[in-house]
This record gives C-alpha cells, structure tokens and sequence, in this order.
C-alpha cells in the first residue's frame, strides 16, 4: 500500500493493479482536489471590460 | 485609455454603475488599449445590462454567447485551468483571456458547442504557455522547480499536498493534460483529440502512458 504525501486518498493496492478501479480513483483524486477551487471574485467584469477596448 | 465623465447617468443608480465600471476598467488599465474610451464602454455594458443591445447581429450574439458560456462554464474552466498551472489567480486570467479571445473569433464559431470546444482548447493553450514561461522565468531566477504556483491560496495548498496531483505535476506535459482532460473533465477521446489537437490515437497514447508513469509514481512513494 502506498501512502499519500498528504491528506489525499491511499491507493488500496487491488485498485493499483486494475485499470478501471485506478482509474475511478484517479477521477476521484483529481475532483476531491480541484473542486475545493473557488474563482477569487466576479470574472465576467474583467472579461467585459477587455471585449468593450478591444471592440471599440 | 480615454478619460471619461465620472457620471455619466443621471439617477444615483447611473452614478453608481458609472463609478464601479470606472473602478474596473482602472483595475485592467494595463490591458486596455489607449483609445479605450469609458463613456462608450459604459454605454454598451448599460445596454447589454437591459438587454437592450444596441449591437445586434453577429456582435450581440458573441456577447450573448459570453454571458451564458460564463454562467455555466467559467467555474468548471477556471478549475481545469487550476489543475494545470495550480495557481487560482493565473488560472482565472488564462480563462478570461479565453473568453476575450472566444469573443473576438464568433465570426468562425457562431454557436455555443463550438464556442465551449474553443474555450477548452484555448484554456490548454493557454495554460501551456503560462507553464513554459513560468519554467523559463524560474530558470532564470534558478529558484523553484519549473511549475511550482506562483501565489499561494488555501485551496492549492491542499491540492498541491494531494498524492495524486503531487505525482500529476511529474508526469511530462501532453500525458498531464491528457489525463487531466479525461479524468477531471470527463471529454471523450475526440473531445480531448480536438481541444489537444492531436489524433485520438495519440491520446490514447498520452493518456495510457500517463496513468502507467502516475501508478508507478504513487506506488513508489
């Protein structure tokens, strides 16, 4: 079994071997990780403002 | 960028659009063009805020398009572009220059499946360069391993403590992105074929070599 170098999930070595419960893990790993990511603010003003100079 | 009237609007509403649009543009001073004039600017974002566009056609449609591509894709691209160069701040730029740049080519896209495949592709791109430049700039400095983030922010410290993203950051470019794409993103082949543009043979390449290189790596930790 390997352990994680942090918090994230251990691979149970079953799961290491096969292709299609690895890879249900990996897709777990990677949405448990990135989905706590949060846009700092309101993105759609910058992008506006941008298509508005550039359009003018 | 061209001065502008602080008010142009006549109700306290006007005053206060007015100022906040001001404070915007101000904040992205260094990306408008010199000719940039508020007023006009103001006008149209108004407009656009009624939904009584004085741009109709292909020009209202594009901004159309931004609008709805926002509300249901800036979060999910914003993360995709996060798992790449796993810097929020970076991340968030990569995707608005997308949508910028999504807007000003609607004259090849014209609908909003072709325009989210574009975003996708130009979020890789993207990403890719910022990646480069990154291994380039800390080269120079001879400082931090090629794409270590640049900012730290709460949420990446926590994924950059993730076993799997630790061992993601290892793997050789295209295979990262390959997996990313397939396993975070969920694309079919041709789906990851396109926004990568490559065959899907060599994404099914990239992506199997990629979870090879991510098993041995985990398992040798």
């Amino acid at each position: 079994m390997m352990a994680g170098t942090g918090p994230g999930p251990e691979i149970p070595p079953a799961q290491g071997h096969d292709p299609m419960k690895f890879a249900e893990f990996v897709r777990r790993a990677l949405h448990d990780a990135v989905d706590q990511v949060e846009p700092c603010g309101d993105g759609l003003a910058p992008i506006w403002a941008r298509i508005l100079a550039g359009g003018e | 960028m061209r001065a502008a009237g602080r008010d142009t609007g006549t109700s306290p509403e006007d005053a206060l659009l007015s100022r906040v649009y001001q404070q915007v543009t101000e904040l992205q001073e260094s990306r408008l063009s010199a000719e940039y004039d508020l007023d006009k600017g103001l006008k149209r974002y108004r407009a656009w805020l009624d939904g009584d566009s004085e741009h109709p056609g292909v020009e209202w449609n594009a901004d159309r398009a931004v609008t709805e591509l926002y509300a249901e894709h800036y979060r999910a691209l914003v993360r995709l572009a996060a798992m790449l160069v796993r810097d929020t701040q970076t991340a968030e730029e990569v995707v608005q220059d997308a949508f910028v740049a999504m807007h000003d080519g609607w004259q090849r896209l014209r609908d909003n499946e072709k325009a989210l495949a574009y975003l996708r592709q130009a979020v890789v791109n993207r990403s890719r360069s910022v990646l480069r430049h990154r291994a380039v700039v800390d080269k120079n400095l001879q400082k931090a391993p090629p794409d270590m983030p640049s900012a730290e922010h709460g949420a990446l410290v926590l994924l950059e403590r993730d076993a799997v993203v630790a061992a993601l950051r290892g793997l050789p470019e295209r295979q990262r992105e390959a997996i990313v794409l397939r396993y975070y993103a969920d694309l079919s082949e041709a789906e990851i074929a396109a926004t990568m543009d490559i065959s899907r043979g060599a994404v099914k390449s990239h992506t199997s070599r990629g979870m090879a290189a991510l098993r041995a790596a985990l398992e040798q930790e």
